[in-house]
């Protein structure tokens, strides 16, 4: 589905990401740690075109996408949500997820004129479904501004399912969320976002990583120290050093 | 109505076209210093086939409004991969460029015996259209404010389409319009062809009102306040930028004893509205809240019946 090799980012004197390779297999849901500042995020942004590689090369679906502007990548079928939420403030949660099917309206520009949100033949009501399944339907005339924050990290995921994407990369889907409110999200992950879809997810809480990951890969300072099953690279001795400290601290 | 009520509402028809071109720019969160230069280049595009190449107004209107919007797209593949602040000089630049090639432009042909078309810095005289067919100033401000219902309508149309959540987006972040699927430099194109084609069709008739049009007119200070009326009125609705001109020219010109004092007054109001209302008095939050008490009371009706 998703393969990089040997790819690398340098900002100036700055090595972001050096020698990572990496595939993700359809149907995969692969968790992405690593301490902060260890470039996984970097990494997402490679992938979706937001920066270019320095060096190596990414294909997706067989299709080498190194060097593409985001906007194709993302209508080959790649969808994200950003580890700092980035929503359309003064838009409604309607519009907000209305918004990601402006780029696969057929007949261009005419097609995007005569497409509003009360005569859209099915697409809205792809909408709808979609609101109720991450539970914001009843909010669904509220600026996503008034929104709290579980609820704006939902919509983002909402976002990413009213369109038909192949892969779908969460950046930190449970950040700043309670435990409640994680175990949600990852049940939201599980039985909405992963069937049908491969999944990337960059998260630091464990609960959220056990619940929802059929693989992992841990990224320090720029290289990937391991990648495997949740399991094996959470028992991996180097992996217990570097990222979670010497001391017994997995259920942290 | 007598001439002057007549005059202050024409005057405050045409403008609005120029407020609404810089409206469509300031929705998709660009600052443009130039649309004057959009509503200056169709006067004379249109001046120049209604006295000079005897076509209809219909059709001076219409070329006036293409070579505004494909200028204004051709300067827009130039400059709007800038942001912010050096779209905004850019568009300046741009704008001045145009206006001083206007100042140096003379092409005339000679109709029934006199010259007529640009003369350089004397601008360009004897757009006699609406005294050759003997049209009233009244029935000029009717054609005025008919084509700016239809730019109005048409506007509301594409603000309540993709099309229109569109430009919003980008108005809003560019990086998140990226990720949505969206070319972004292609549609602030777009936007930016569309708010010259707008500005164009006011230039147009501002030509034909007036009869006369020159260089001097179309400078900085009319760019300044088509960005200051989305300002004012709200960048919530197509409607916004027009309460800004209405409370501008229909307030502060109508209004006697504040005349001499009209641009202090009209300083001071922008500095204020920047301060209280950054996105004007019917801003996006607003709008959105008179939308909902609308189709309240759509759905309480509907109920009752």
């Amino acid at each position: 589905m998703l393969a990089l090799s040997g790819i690398e980012k340098r900002f100036g004197a700055l090595t972001a990401l050096t020698e990572i390779d990496l595939e993700v297999a359809s149907g995969d849901v692969l968790g992405i740690i690593g301490p902060n500042g260890s470039g996984k995020t970097t990494l997402l942004n490679i992938v979706t075109g937001t920066y270019a590689p320095s060096g190596g090369c990414i294909s997706f679906q067989g299709t080498d996408i190194t060097g593409w502007k985001g906007h194709r990548i993302t209508r080959l079928g790649v969808a994200r949500t950003f580890q700092n939420i980035r929503l359309f403030p003064t838009m409604t949660v309607f519009q907000n997820v209305w918004a990601a099917q402006h780029s696969r309206v057929s007949g261009g520009l005419l097609g995007l004129l005569r497409s509003t949100p009360t005569r859209t033949r099915g697409e809205a009501g792809r909408v709808e479904k979609v609101l109720e399944q991450v539970g914001l339907l009843r909010d669904r005339e509220v600026l996503a501004r008034n929104l709290s924050l579980p609820a704006r990290r939902r919509l983002e995921v909402a976002r990413t399912l009213a369109v038909d994407a192949k892969l779908v990369l969460l950046d930190e889907p449970a950040g700043g969320m309670t435990p409640a409110e994680t175990a949600d999200m990852a049940r939201l992950i599980r039985e909405v976002v992963a069937p049908g879809r491969t999944c990337v997810v960059i998260e630091h809480k464990m609960a959220l990583i056990a619940g929802v990951c059929t693989r992992l890969c841990v990224l320090d300072f720029g290289r990937k120290i391991a990648e495997g099953l949740p399991d094996q690279v959470l028992a991996d001795a180097k992996v217990r050093e570097i990222y979670l400290g010497t001391e017994d601290g997995l259920d942290a | 109505m007598d001439d002057y009520v007549v005059t202050v509402l024409s005057n405050i028809g045409m403008i609005s076209f120029i407020a609404l071109s810089a409206y469509l720019l300031l929705i998709t969160g660009e600052i443009s210093f130039g649309q004057q230069a959009y509503f200056g280049l169709s006067a004379y595009a249109a001046g120049a086939a209604t006295s000079m190449f005897g076509l209809p107004i219909w059709a001076a209107v219409l070329i006036g409004a293409c070579t505004a919007g494909l200028m204004a797209m051709a300067v827009g593949a130039l400059t709007l991969r800038l942001s912010g602040l050096y779209f905004s000089i850019s568009t300046l630049a741009f704008a001045e460029m145009m206006r001083l090639i206007l100042l140096i432009v003379e092409v005339q042909v000679e109709v029934d015996g006199e010259m007529v078309g640009p003369d350089g810095a004397n601008g360009f005289h004897d757009i006699r259209w609406m005294f050759e067919r003997d049209i009233s100033l009244t029935e000029f401000m009717l054609f005025i404010y008919g084509l700016l219902a239809l730019v109005l309508i048409a506007l509301l149309l594409v603000e309540r389409s993709r099309l229109g959540s569109v430009f919003r987006m980008l108005g809003s972040d560019d990086l998140l319009t990226e990720m949505q699927g969206l070319n972004t430099v292609r549609y602030r194109i777009l936007a930016a062809g569309m708010a010259g084609a707008i500005a164009g069709i006011g230039g147009a008739l501002y030509a034909h009102f007036t009869t006369y049009v020159e260089p001097q007119f179309f400078n900085v200070m009319l760019g300044v306040h088509a960005l200051a009326y989305g300002l004012i009125g709200g960048l919530g609705t197509a409607f916004g930028p027009l309460v800004g001109v209405a409370i501008d020219i229909g307030f502060l010109e109508a209004v006697r004893f504040i005349q001499g004092y009209r641009m202090i007054v009209f300083g001071g109001l922008v500095a204020v509205l920047l301060i209280f209302m950054p996105r004007g008095i019917l801003d996006e939050e607003r709008v959105h809240r008179l939308k909902a008490l609308f189709s309240r009371g759509n759905h309480a009706r509907a109920e009752r019946h």
